[in-house]
């Protein structure tokens, strides 16, 4: 809906998910760096969004996704997992309780048709749940960075007094916007959606927005600053860092999943699966220089004998602007988490690295936390 | 897009420009590359010393989003490389023709600048290109 800006503003563009999107206006860095100090706006509209409708919704979503819906009240989001039976991950979403039984699902976009298949399929167990792909009539904007709240309390009058994790709705003429105090960066941050619009409020409301961020020296942000950031922050990529062969807890998203749940798809698998746990999903400092990217794979190397051994590989990589190394994540063999060295095969060449934890940013200096001090 | 292309360099089809004085040439990569890379974070520089021919891979350059592999216009001796490329790798984007200069090289046979070209078959060929 809003190529043309993006065009205009001389964005370098790249395909994700069947769409052209801009992988950066100015630099990857620079967008990088602006978020961490000061505020970046991202056009997501790409991402899939489902209305969810049903006097049994809450039912139907608990039983298939792996967080629990309760914990949920009108206002409140949460980050959760639709599973296949074996326990894996079929999608990484947001729920938003809505209110009167409705809820809006904000998914992958790669998987959006994937999810709208599965929900359908489950859904006959539920009574009348109706399901609404509102995609191609919305749009979704991120604002993340220390001075994001800044700018959403100079675009809007009700959204002042928002937590994290929650949001709040306004009806516009037949749209509604919708914005919560999340993302996808490790900043503060907000996720604006207008549902139901037509193509020049969209594009009025980006322009709003875009205006407010570049007064205060902000800048517009693609995907690749999206990717670095999310890196940085520990957040998972489906398809590189999760997929239907991944289960949570290898994932390191074991804490999204509430066993105690009644009934959900996947949980037999998981009972199993909780204490199987064969490798793990972890943070990769490089402490060489080079870039770390999926596929490549993490070595162990014997001090004594200098024997490499594979002990994982890498899902996710890109340069910390922050740190100024490259970084990733990965998974690695249960028995070599705890290894102070691991070596990174980049280019026939090993290069020495480290196992880090998530965020890889100082909390002290960046991140959402240090926001809400 | 306005890419920068000198006048008084020549250039290879991968992208590199020389700079020769008498025996000697400096070698960088061109504007057009520095661009198409977006944000230079690593630089593999070639060793002072080496020998090498013309069209031969001497150093990699590592980009946020990519690896591109830079290739000696010449045949000669590496005789200097810019070491300064090594903590400020970013000098290769806002500088690619001055600060950004990659190796030195003492060339080997000079009828080989024959076959590189003059900036405005340069210019031609990245127009074709984008």
């Amino acid at each position: 809906m809003l190529y043309k800006i993006h065009e205009h503003l001389n964005a370098k563009f790249t395909i994700f998910a069947g769409y052209q999107l801009p992988l950066y206006y100015t630099s990857i860095t620079q967008e990088h760096l602006a978020v961490r100090k000061n505020v970046g706006i991202f056009d997501v509209s790409h991402m899939g969004r489902i209305l969810i409708q049903g006097n049994n919704s809450f039912d139907f979503l608990n039983y298939l996704t792996a967080n629990d819906v309760e914990k949920i009240y009108p206002g409140k989001m949460q980050y959760s997992l639709i599973l296949n039976e074996k326990g894996g991950i079929k999608d990484d979403i947001t729920i938003f309780n809505m209110g009167n039984n409705e809820f809006l699902l904000v998914v992958n976009a790669t998987n959006r048709l994937k999810i709208i298949n599965w929900l359908n399929k489950h859904k006959h167990n539920f009574g009348d749940i109706r399901l609404s792909d509102l995609t191609k009539q919305s749009i979704m904007i991120a604002v993340q960075g220390p001075k994001s709240k800044h700018i959403i309390d100079e675009t809007f009058n009700n959204f002042s007094d928002l937590r994290r994790f929650h949001f709040g709705v306004e009806n516009i003429e037949t749209s509604r916007l919708v914005i919560s105090r999340s993302g996808y960066t490790g900043e503060d941050g907000f996720e604006i959606i207008l549902l139901n619009t037509p193509r020049k409020r969209g594009i009025e409301l980006w322009n709003k927005l875009f205006k407010k961020v570049i007064e205060i020296n902000g800048l517009p942000c693609g995907l690749g600053a999206r990717d670095s950031l999310r890196i940085e922050a520990g957040y998972c990529l489906y398809d590189n860092d999760i997929d239907e062969n991944t289960n949570p807890y290898e994932a390191s998203l074991g804490w999204v999943v509430k066993i105690y749940k009644k009934d959900f798809i996947g949980k037999k698998a998981l009972l199993e699966l909780k204490n199987k746990v064969l490798k793990m999903r972890m943070g990769l400092v490089m402490k060489e220089p080079g870039i770390p990217r999926k596929g490549y794979k993490i070595y162990h190397l014997d001090k004594d004998s200098h024997e490499k051994t594979i002990i994982g590989y890498v899902t996710s990589g890109t340069y910390s602007p922050i740190l100024n190394k490259g970084i990733g994540m990965g998974y690695i063999s249960s028995n070599y988490i705890d290894n102070k060295e691991i070596y990174i095969e980049i280019r026939k060449k090993l290069r020495s690295a480290e196992i880090k934890s998530f965020p890889l940013y100082d909390e002290n200096q960046y991140g959402w936390k240090r926001v809400n001090k | 897009m306005v890419y920068k292309v000198l006048d008084e360099l020549l250039y290879s089809k991968t992208h590199e420009w020389i700079r020769i004085i008498d025996d000697e040439g400096i070698v960088g990569i061109t504007d057009y590359a520095q661009q198409k890379l977006g944000d230079v974070v690593f630089v593999e520089l070639p060793s002072k010393g080496d020998k090498v021919k013309k069209d031969e891979k001497v150093c990699e350059i590592e980009s946020v989003k990519t690896v591109a592999e830079v290739y000696t216009p010449v045949s000669g001796e590496i005789i200097d490389v810019n070491e300064k490329l090594l903590d400020s790798p970013e000098l290769i984007n806002t500088s690619p023709y001055e600060q950004g200069w990659i190796f030195k090289i003492r060339i080997s046979n000079k009828d080989e600048l024959n076959e590189l070209l003059g900036s405005k078959d340069y210019m031609e060929l990245i127009k074709h290109e984008d």
